[in-house]
């Protein structure tokens, strides 16, 4: 687990301690739950817009939104969602694939060519 | 699981592809792990926590697998020698670096960290491109693929620009 601090008001500091208390919560556990809620909302939204400036790539989407492994893949679909992928890559990748012996990468049993 | 390094190459295998492979299996197009044992293939602790976080243990054989160890040492190094690796992730930093000490091919689905590869000249292919080679192989058939083509196609799980490239490579296949 780790540790988030951070400042707030004399006013702001009474608001907070009222509504913990309402609760009959902690003010840290108050303050995960408020930040943790307002997150999950945003975040799906936030990781597939960022993806769509190029800003980030699949992986880092999908840590962002927050969804199980299958969910991810229906938003992704659901979406439209796309990588933003330089020129040359694609080509590279073929390049890569066409000179690669992958019988070297085979165990010795398993009959490689 | 097995935690030796091997003497010959391997593959190391990012949970973007795993996830691929686990919806293609899903869908009763490809199963990955119909092949894999021919294989020496592995991954990092930090991929494995992430494979473990995601559930895909379900579908990865993780007891087969290497578990390859990287040091501290090896992860400043590549941060020393490239200023982006550190903006990449354990998983993936790990990754890369027990790609560059094992001369490893990494299997990937996710475009940063094959440009990344890329740019440190560590060979990483995406499901579609790693099929193709395996149908070169004779390890995979091409009808298998068309099909898989198709899926993703209609899930948008790849731009449509490479669907129809990588549709153009399978006709010069045999």
């Amino acid at each position: 687990m780790e540790q988030i601090n951070f400042r707030v008001s004399k006013d702001e500091r009474r608001v907070i301690d009222l509504l913990a208390k309402i609760k009959g919560i902690s003010i840290s556990e108050l303050a995960k739950e408020t930040v943790l809620k307002d997150i999950a909302s945003v975040r799906v939204e936030l990781a597939f817009d960022l993806l769509k400036q190029g800003k980030i790539g699949r992986k880092q989407t999908w840590l962002i939104s927050g969804l199980s492994a299958s969910e991810f893949l229906v938003e992704w679909t659901k979406r439209g969602a796309e990588e933003k992928i330089p020129d040359g890559l694609v080509e590279w990748e073929l390049d890569v694939a066409k000179n690669l012996d992958l019988g070297r990468y085979m165990r010795p049993s398993s009959g490689k060519k | 699981m097995k935690t030796l390094p091997c003497d010959c190459m391997l593959l190391l295998i990012d949970t973007c592809f795993w996830n691929h492979c686990n919806e293609l299996s899903g869908a009763n197009i490809w199963d990955f792990r119909s092949i894999l044992s021919k294989f020496r293939w592995g991954y990092t602790s930090a991929v494995l926590d992430e494979i473990k976080h995601y559930k895909l243990d379900r579908y990865v054989p993780v007891d087969q697998a290497l578990l390859m160890p990287v040091t501290q040492a090896e992860l400043l190094g590549l941060q020393k020698r490239d200023a982006l690796f550190s903006s990449f992730d354990l998983a993936d930093q790990t990754l890369i670096a027990a790609a560059v000490r094992e001369q490893a091919l990494i299997l990937t689905d996710d475009t940063p960290l094959q440009l990344e590869c890329m740019g440190l000249n560590v060979p990483a292919l995406k499901l579609p491109v790693f099929m193709l080679r395996l149908i070169k192989d004779g390890l995979a058939e091409k009808p298998v693929f068309s099909r898989s083509l198709r899926f993703w196609e209609e899930n948008g799980r790849y731009r449509k620009v490479d669907l129809k490239r990588w549709k153009k490579e399978l006709q010069f296949l045999q």
